[in-house]
C-alpha cells in the first residue's frame, strides 16, 4: 500500500487545465481535491510503490500540468527490509 | 442512532492525505484565504496509529526544505512537508518523497570494518578508534580530515577543531571547495563577507528571475516552485535562461540565451557596458556604495583599485557585436539584458549555482554578476539582488560559517591572520601559538598529496573523510584518487553509510549514523540555521560523526597528545552536565547523556559576532523552522532574523539613517567592490582530435553520487544509469541512437555510456552532457583538475572529449 499526498500546479490555460483535471479524476488511483487558484490537491492510493512512482511520472507529464510538488508520504510498509527487497529485484 | 463506524486505516491516511495536500496547496493562496475543510495551515500532521512526528531539514540539497518525519515503533514510517516552515511551506520535490527511505537500503554499514590481508574485515569500535589514533599521533602533521557540507554544524565544528586547535596542521577542507568555493571568493572580495544579501523573498518579489548557467526546475525544485506558483496566480514573473544546453528550467523560460563555454563572462561585461554607453547606470547607488576593481598580475581576493575612466575603458571592447562573438549569444539579446538591467522599475533576481562556481574563471564570474547588480543599482530590495544558490544541505552552514576550509577559521575568520589564531585560542583555550599561521591543503592538493608516494613528497599518509564521496567526486580521478591504490604507507579511512567507490580504497571505514538517526543542525542557502533532534537509532554499530571525532580525539588525549588538551589540561572536547560534572562523551553509551550539539554550537556561537553572522542559542532554533543569520536579541527577549544583510530596512548592523553599507567592505569604507574581469577561454577546447565540450552535472531523482537515492528502488528505477545527452545530428554523425552506449574519451581517461536524444536537457551541437550520480560510470576520470586560481575551485562543467561508439551492445 502507497499513499500520497500531491500538489499538481495547472497550466494557466484554462481548457488545458480543464483537460488535466478531467483526466487526473478519470484515474483510479488518484483521488482530486478542491482547487486553490490553479493548485491542485490529489492523493494516489495504488498497491505499491512501484505503481504509485508510475502515476506519479503520469501525472508528470500530463499535458496542463506544469509542476508537481509533495506534501506528504506514507512509507509505512516500504520501510520493511524484506519489502524494499522484493521491490529491489523485480 | 447513527451509523457511525470508525475508519479503516487507509481510508484514515487517504483523507489525511488530502488534508495535507489541501493545505499546502491554500497556503500559497494570498494572506487570509482559507479553505474549507482542511486543518489550519501550519499545525502539525495528524496523530495516526501512534505516529510521533517531529521536524527536521531534507537530507539532500542546500534549499533546507522542513519536512515533517512521522516515526513508529523506531522507523520513520512518513514523511510530510512542514508547513510551518517559509522555506517550503508544506512542499517536497520528488527526492523529499523518499528522504525516509534513504535510512533503509540494504546495505547500510553496521560494523567497523578494517583492511586486512587485502579484505576489509569487521572489527570493534575499539580496535578502529585505536588504529586512527596511533596513525595521527605517529605523524599528525602528515593527518588531512576531508568532510563536506552534510558535516551537521557541530559535526564540522568539531573537526574543524580537532584539526587546527587539536593537531595544528590545518590540512581540512570540505567538498564544499568543489562545489561552491567560487562563491565565497565572490562574495568576499565584492562585499568583504561570505554569503548572499537576500533571501528566497526575493523569489516572491522579483519581477524578473535571471538563470546563470542554473537549473533550478530540477535542482532545487521547490524554489522553483515558488516562481510556478506565481505565474499560476497570474503574476508577471519573467524568466530569462542563460545556459550553454536546454533544461527543464529552460521550457519555462521566456527567453533562452545559450552561450559558448566562459562566454557568461563576456555576457557580463556585455551588460556592464551598455548600462555605461547608455547612461543608465546607477549613478547615486554607486557613487555612495561603491569602488571600482581589478585583479594584479597575481590573482588575490583584494586586486588593487581602478579608477572609474579606466573601468568604463576596460569595457570599451564588450560591444554587443563583440559579446555576440565571445558568447554566441545574439548582440540582440545583449541589448535586451542591458536595458533590462538599465530599468530601475523593474526587480531583478539572479541565481546561479554549480554553472558559475565549477568554473576555472569562477570568481570572476561571481564578482561580475555582482557588480551588474551593483552597477545598475538592482540591489538590495527584496526581489533585486544577485542570489546563490548550494548543492549541499549545509555548504553554508558548515562549510562556509564554521569555515572547514583549510585556510580558514569560525566565523569568516582566516588562519593567517593573527588575531583571528588569537580569537580561535581564547575560545578554544587553547596555549597561545596552538593554531598554525599556514593555510592547509585545499581539496586537490590534499589528495594530490595522497596519491603521490611520500618519498616523492607527497606529505600526507592518513586521510580521513567523512560525509562525502571523493572517490566518485573528485576531478581526473585517476590521478587524485585511484592512485592511492599500491601506496603502502598510505592510509584511507571513511565514515559513510553505504559502500561507495571510496570506500573501495578504504584502509578503514566507519559505519555512521544518517540523518534522523542522530542529532544535527544545517545551515541553507539564504543563511538559515536549522536544527533537530535525533528520531530513530542508526543500525548496527553505526555511530554519529561527531561522536566519532570525539572519540579518536579522547584516544590521543589518554596516549598524551598534548594537542587534545586545553591550556588547563583539560580534554578538548569536555562537555559538563547541569551540574558542572564531566560527561564522558567519547563514550557511546553516554554521548546522548547530554546535548553535545548543544554544548559545541554555543561554544561555536562565540565565533560569529566578529563578522557580523550572529547567532541565537541553540534553545532558539529548537523552536524554529530556522533563522536567519544575523539573528539578534530584541528588548523583550525575543531573537529576531534578518532576510537582507546591508539594507537599512532590514540589517541591524546598517548604521542608522543608511539605505545600504557593507560593514565589512575590503576597503574599509563601506563600499563594495566593482570588478572588471575580463573574458578568457577555458584552458581546454574541444579541437581536431578531441571536438566535443563535455559538461557534467546532476538530476532531477538522484542526490550528487546518488549513494542515498540510488538505494530508494523508486528513484533507481526512474533514472537507473548514467547517460549521456547529444544533439540528434552529432548522433547521427556517429552512428548512434537512443541506448547505444558510446565511448567517451579525453586526454585523461574515458567512460561508457548510454545514448540519449532529445531526452530531458537538450544540448547544442558538439556538446554532451553526463550526469556524473552512477558511480558504475564514473564521468570524473575524464574530468579537467584546472582550477580557479582564487578559490581552487575545480571546473566540471567544461572539456574536451572525443565520442566514439563502443564496440559493446546496447546498454
Amino acid at each position: 500500500m502507497a499513499i500520497s499526498g500531491l500538489i499538481a500546479t495547472l497550466d494557466s490555460d484554462a481548457r488545458r487545465a480543464e483537460d488535466a483535471v478531467a483526466a487526473l479524476s478519470e484515474h483510479p488511483a488518484v483521488e482530486v481535491g478542491e482547487r486553490s487558484g490553479l493548485r491542485l490537491p490529489l492523493v494516489l492510493d495504488t498497491p505499491s510503490w512501484r505503481e504509485d512512482r508510475t502515476v506519479y511520472r503520469w501525472i508528470e507529464a500530463l499535458d496542463g500540468v506544469l509542476h508537481v510538488d509533495v506534501a506528504c508520504v506514507w512509507l509505512d510498509e516500504e520501510t520493511d527490509p524484506r519489502a524494499q527487497a522484493q521491490e529491489a529485484t523485480r | 442512532m447513527t451509523d457511525w463506524k470508525p475508519l479503516d486505516r487507509r481510508e484514515f491516511l487517504r483523507r489525511s492525505a488530502m488534508a495535507t495536500a489541501t493545505a499546502a496547496a491554500a497556503a500559497h493562496l494570498p494572506a487570509g484565504i482559507a479553505r474549507a475543510g482542511t486543518r489550519p495551515t501550519g499545525s502539525p500532521p495528524p496523530d495516526i496509529d501512534g505516529v510521533r512526528w517531529d521536524k527536521a531539514p531534507c537530507r539532500f540539497c542546500g534549499t533546507g526544505c522542513h519536512v515533517q518525519v512521522g516515526t513508529r515503533g523506531g522507523k520513520v514510517v512518513a514523511v510530510a512537508g512542514d508547513e510551518a516552515a517559509d522555506v517550503n511551506k508544506g512542499l517536497l520535490c520528488v527526492k523529499g518523497y523518499h528522504v525516509g527511505a534513504i535510512l533503509y537500503g540494504k546495505d547500510r554499514l553496521t560494523k567497523p570494518l578494517l583492511r586486512k590481508g587485502g579484505k576489509l574485515r569487521p572489527v570493534s569500535w575499539d580496535e578502529a578508534l585505536d588504529v586512527v589514533a596511533r596513525r595521527i599521533m605517529a605523524k599528525p602533521d602528515e593527518f588531512a580530515f576531508y568532510g563536506s557540507g552534510q558535516w551537521t554544524i557541530p559535526e564540522g565544528y568539531a573537526a574543524q577543531k580537532f584539526t587546527k586547535g587539536g593537531l595544528s596542521n590545518n590540512h581540512i577542507d570540505p567538498n564544499a571547495r568543489l562545489c561552491m568555493a567560487s562563491a565565497v571568493t565572490g562574495f568576499i572580495s565584492t562585499y568583504g563577507v561570505d554569503e548572499p544579501n537576500g533571501c528566497y523573498q526575493d523569489l516572491d518579489e522579483c519581477d524578473v528571475v535571471i538563470t546563470w548557467g542554473n537549473n533550478p526546475a530540477e535542482m532545487h525544485p521547490v524554489l522553483f516552485s515558488r516562481i510556478v506558483d506565481r505565474r499560476s496566480r497570474g503574476e508577471d514573473v519573467k524568466l530569462i535562461d542563460i545556459g550553454t544546453r536546454r533544461t527543464r528550467t529552460t521550457e519555462h523560460a521566456d527567453h533562452y540565451l545559450r552561450f559558448d563555454p566562459h562566454g557568461d563572462l563576456a555576457i557580463a561585461n556585455g551588460i556592464a557596458h551598455l548600462l555605461l554607453e547608455n547612461g543608465t547606470w546607477d549613478r547615486d547607488f554607486v557613487e555612495k556604495n561603491c569602488h571600482f576593481r581589478q585583479d594584479e598580475a597575481e590573482p588575490s581576493l583584494k586586486g588593487k583599485p581602478m579608477t572609474f575612466e579606466a573601468y568604463k575603458k576596460a569595457l570599451e571592447p564588450y560591444t554587443p557585436d563583440k559579446v555576440e562573438e565571445l558568447s554566441g549569444v545574439p548582440a540582440d539579446d545583449i541589448r535586451m539584458l542591458g536595458d533590462l538591467f538599465g530599468d530601475p522599475e523593474v526587480k531583478i533576481t539572479s541565481l546561479w549555482c554549480m554553472g558559475m562556481n565549477q568554473h576555472t574563471r569562477g570568481t570572476a564570474i561571481n564578482r561580475l554578476v555582482h557588480g551588474v547588480h551593483l552597477l545598475s543599482g538592482h540591489f538590495g530590495r527584496p526581489g533585486d539582488n544577485p542570489t546563490s544558490l548550494t548543492g549541499q544541505p549545509s555548504a553554508c552552514g558548515t562549510a562556509r560559517e564554521v569555515g572547514t576550509l583549510a585556510h580558514a577559521l569560525p566565523g569568516g575568520r582566516i588562519v593567517k591572520k593573527k588575531e583571528h589564531r588569537e580569537d580561535a585560542e581564547r575560545i578554544w583555550n587553547l596555549p597561545a601559538g596552538r593554531v598554525n599561521p599556514k593555510p592547509g591543503h585545499h581539496t586537490v592538493k590534499m589528495w594530490e598529496r595522497f596519491c603521490t608516494p611520500t618519498s616523492e613528497g607527497g606529505d600526507v599518509t592518513t586521510l580521513w573523510v567523512q560525509v562525502t564521496n571523493p572517490g566518485h567526486t573528485l576531478p581526473n580521478l585517476h590521478k587524485l584518487f585511484r592512485a592511492k591504490e599500491g601506496l603502502e604507507d598510505k592510509f584511507l579511512i571513511v565514515s559513510d553509510v553505504y559502500p561507495t567507490a571510496t570506500t573501495e580504497l578504504a584502509d578503514l571505514v566507519l559505519p555512521a549514523a544518517l540523518w534522523v538517526e542522530k542529532n544535527g543542525m544545517f545551515g541553507n542557502s539564504e543563511r538559515r540555521t536549522q536544527q533537530w533532534f535525533r528520531q530513530v537509532m542508526p543500525p548496527g554499530d553505526a555511530r554519529d560523526d561527531c561522536w566519532q571525532t570525539i572519540a579518536v580525539a579522547r584516544r590521543l588525549y589518554d596516549l598524551g597528545f598534548p594537542g587534545m588538551r586545553d591550556k588547563d589540561g583539560h580534554f578538548l572536547f569536555r562537555v559538563t552536565d547541569d551540574d558542572g560534572r564531566e560527561v564522558p562523551v567519547w563514550e557511546w553509551e553516554h554521548y546522548y547523556d547530554v546535548n553535545v550539539d548543544e554544548a559545541l554550537f554555543d561554544e561555536y556561537r562565540e565565533f560569529s559576532f566578529k563578522k557580523h553572522k550572529h547567532l541565537a542559542p541553540y534553545s532558539e532554533y529548537v523552536k524554529a523552522r530556522g533563522l536567519r543569520w544575523p539573528v539578534v536579541e530584541q528588548p523583550d527577549g525575543s531573537w529576531r532574523e534578518t532576510g537582507f544583510r546591508f539594507s537599512g530596512f532590514d540589517d541591524p548592523f546598517v548604521s542608522e539613517g543608511k539605505d545600504i553599507e557593507f560593514y565589512h567592505s575590503t576597503t574599509g569604507d563601506g563600499r563594495a567592490q566593482i570588478w572588471f574581469m575580463p573574458h578568457e577561454f577555458p584552458p581546454e577546447m574541444p579541437d581536431d582530435e578531441y571536438p566535443f565540450w563535455l559538461c557534467t552535472g546532476r538530476v532531477l531523482e538522484h542526490w550528487h553520487t546518488g549513494t542515498m537515492t540510488i538505494r530508494v528502488p523508486q528513484l533507481k528505477r526512474s533514472m537507473p544509469t548514467a547517460y549521456v545527452e547529444l544533439h540528434r545530428d552529432d548522433a547521427l554523425e556517429l552512428g548512434v541512437t537512443n541506448g547505444d552506449v558510446v565511448v567517451i574519451e579525453s586526454r585523461r581517461g574515458e567512460v561508457e555510456v548510454p545514448v540519449w536524444i532529445d531526452g530531458r536537457g537538450k544540448p547544442p551541437r558538439r556538446y554532451a552532457f553526463v550526469p556524473f550520480f552512477d558511480e558504475t560510470k564514473l564521468v570524473n576520470t575524464v574530468t579537467l583538475d584546472a582550477h580557479d586560481p582564487i578559490s581552487k575551485q575545480p571546473d566540471y562543467k567544461k572539456c574536451a572529449v572525443r565520442i566514439r561508439k563502443s564496440t559493446g551492445s546496447k546498454a
